[in-house]
């Protein structure tokens, strides 16, 4: 049994790799039973994912090694092999692109109906997607953060472009494709100094072998090249450019699994800071660079979805604003810790830390939502454009609910789950410095307003009659919608039972180095 | 465990527990029908009278939604200066984008290395 446990990491990896292979046979013989098979697929990976996530909770950190027995001390001689590492913030993390994946697999059962070609492909790689991000949050290796970043990357370009005859969307694709290339060849650059200098790739074993060592010149460097790119990949202002392009022209359900796989490059991002250099560095300084990141993040992107006349590049606009509560709480935890005695947190900062951290979830399912529901809209009507749409709530009673709850959510309204998530932000970054939760606040107030400018433009207006009689998506779509909404609302009323059973581990993990490093050594 | 749900979530600086939060909703609802209640019974809507929009006629109600574009011009107006900056560094061209994580890159390692 515990060896079956044991397993369960690389079985959330490899069964939706080779179902996802296998997925392109399944389909030439039946689009129906592909679409089923993608479905359970992703269902069950979903499933094993959660697993993981409360075996995780209970017992603590999960390892495996593949291709060789066990780690021992004997087998450090040969330092290069796969290591699965899982703590409580790796297996919390891998639930967003789980649960996104599946629903996004469940949602284009219809939405694609217009036109259908090549959509064998299509499923294959949302499956390549599953398991590059699964893989992405359980590796406990440098390089195969690299590898399986780039597996995510790959796949998701072809997703991007996948919808060739809308949009601009391969245009979109070769930015997506290219800035994923850059970021991570210069993560791998950053890769090499670390090898270079200390013979390992294991997380922990550079952690530990940094601390005997000390923090050199090219510590300094790769970590420079990591948070950098890191932070594009993950939408950081002012490397936020590409997003509007790429989450603007890609399929709807396509968008709400690229926000997850945003937030994996922000969990990269977390777990070299936190797991990786940890101690060893200037914390504070690291900090207050996320920080002033998270802030800028949140301002430019919340501005800059004002004044967006499509619906889904305002709000590609807001998934970047969003990013940067993230950024804020972690930053804010990250200054608190290093400020402190070595291994003590103010409880600020631990709160700060489980604030940022819960948004990373209520962000994949909030923003989830209103991708859906927007790609909803554009489903019956073929219209973005702000300027041309209205009235749908008489159409669409349905998608309008949905959409006033994604839409609630991330203003940060009560009850709903972004509230819950910001509040704690707000309140623990108030006690670093004041300024910040003002900004943050600033930042709300602009997302409501901004999505009253939806809502009244989309949804609200005298009858159209080119709208007239298009009636609501299929059952399939709503299922996603109703699924998210779902969450939405019961994260916002049961926030408590969520941090305390999920967040705060998950955020203990990501400050305790050593028991990252004892895990492995 | 049914215990656990109601959890009053510890904030940082204070407590948040959704469900006081939906019953002072609803007394706030409750009073704010008694007071629509001490109304008058008889008003109808033609008692309102007509919108008056500067001396011009009543637009229509087919034609009288606000598009997505118009809203908030007020707001774009006024921070004119602040989008034509924004606008100018939203190209959209690739080259622009790594030009930016290059400077972000730059910013990083002047940090940490102390130069």
């Amino acid at each position: 049994m515990i060896e079956f446990i044991q397993k369960l990491p690389l079985i959330a990896i490899l069964l939706p790799l080779i179902a996802g292979l296998a997925t392109i046979l399944i389909g030439k013989y039946s689009e129906k039973i592909r679409n089923i098979w993608v479905s359970s697929i992703l269902g069950i990976t979903l499933l094993v994912i959660v697993a993981i996530l409360f075996e995780v909770i209970r017992n603590g950190l999960i390892t495996y090694t593949l291709g060789a027995p066990q780690t021992t001390p004997e087998a450090w001689d040969v330092p290069v092999r796969i290591i699965l590492e899982v703590d409580a913030m790796g297996a919390f993390i891998a639930l967003g692109i789980g649960l996104t994946t599946f629903l996004a697999s469940l949602y284009s059962w219809r939405f694609f109906d217009e036109d259908r070609l090549g959509m064998n492909t299509y499923y294959a790689l949302l499956m390549i997607t599953a398991a590059g991000g699964a893989g992405f949050a359980y590796t406990g290796d440098l390089f195969n953060l690299f590898v399986f970043l780039e597996i995510t990357s790959i796949s998701a370009a072809g997703l991007v472009a996948f919808w060739s005859k809308k949009g601009t969307p391969y245009e979109a694709s070769f930015k997506f494709l290219v800035i994923s290339a850059v970021s991570a060849m210069m993560f791998l650059m950053g890769v090499g100094f670390i090898y270079g200098q200390y013979n390992a790739l294991n997380i922990g074993m550079v952690a530990e072998r940094m601390m005997e060592t000390g923090f050199g010149t090219l510590d300094q460097l790769a970590l420079g090249l990591f948070v950098a790119s890191l932070a594009m990949k993950a939408g950081a202002v002012p490397m936020h450019m590409w997003i509007p392009d790429a989450y603007g022209e890609t399929p709807a359900p396509i968008s709400m699994v690229m926000v997850t796989i945003s937030q994996l490059s922000l969990y990269g991002l977390f777990r070299v800071s936190f797991s990786l250099y940890g101690f060893n560095l200037d914390g504070v300084a690291l900090g207050w660079i996320i920080v002033i990141l998270g802030l800028l993040t949140m301002f430019i992107g919340v501005m800059m979805a004002i004044i967006q006349k499509t619906i889904k590049r305002l709000m590609a606009y807001h998934a970047i604003s969003q990013t940067g509560y993230m950024l804020l709480g972690v930053g804010v935890g990250l200054v608190a810790l290093m400020s402190g005695d070595a291994g003590s947190i103010p409880i600020y900062g631990q709160q700060a830390m489980e604030g940022g951290i819960f948004h990373i979830l209520n962000h994949a399912i909030y923003k989830g939502l209103l991708f859906l529901t927007a790609g909803a809209v554009i489903y019956k009507t073929n219209v973005r454009s702000l300027d041309d749409l209205g009235s749908l709530a008489r159409e669409m009673p349905f998608t309008t609910v949905a959409f006033v709850v994604g839409a609630a959510a991330i203003a940060g309204l009560p009850p709903f789950n972004g509230f819950a998530s910001k509040i704690i932000i707000y309140q623990s970054a108030y006690i670093l410095n004041p300024f910040l939760t003002a900004v943050a606040m600033l930042v709300s107030v602009l997302t409501l307003a901004s999505f009253v400018k939806v809502f009244q433009s989309v949804f609200l207006g005298p009858k159209k009659e080119e709208i007239e009689g298009i009636g609501e998506v299929p059952p399939s779509m709503k299922a996603a919608m109703f699924g998210l909404a779902s969450l939405t609302i019961l994260f916002g009323l049961f926030p408590d039972l969520v941090v305390e059973t999920i967040v705060v581990p998950a955020a203990e993990a990501l400050i305790d180095q050593q028991g990252y490093i004892g895990g492995i050594l | 465990m049914i215990e656990s749900l109601f959890e009053t979530l510890v904030t940082g600086g204070g407590y948040w527990n959704p469900i006081v939060f939906i019953i002072a909703f609803g007394i706030v609802d409750v009073i704010t029908l008694i007071i629509y209640r001490a109304g008058e019974g008889d008003y109808t809507s033609e008692l309102g009278g007509k919108p008056f929009l500067s001396g011009n006629p009543e637009i229509s109600k087919e034609n009288s939604h606000i598009a997505g574009g118009n809203l908030y011009w007020g707001l774009v107006e006024g921070l004119d200066e602040f989008y034509t900056v924004m606008k100018k560094m939203h190209t959209g061209i690739i080259n622009d984008y790594i030009i930016w994580y290059l400077v972000v890159l730059v910013i990083v390692l002047f940090i940490f290395m102390g130069v």
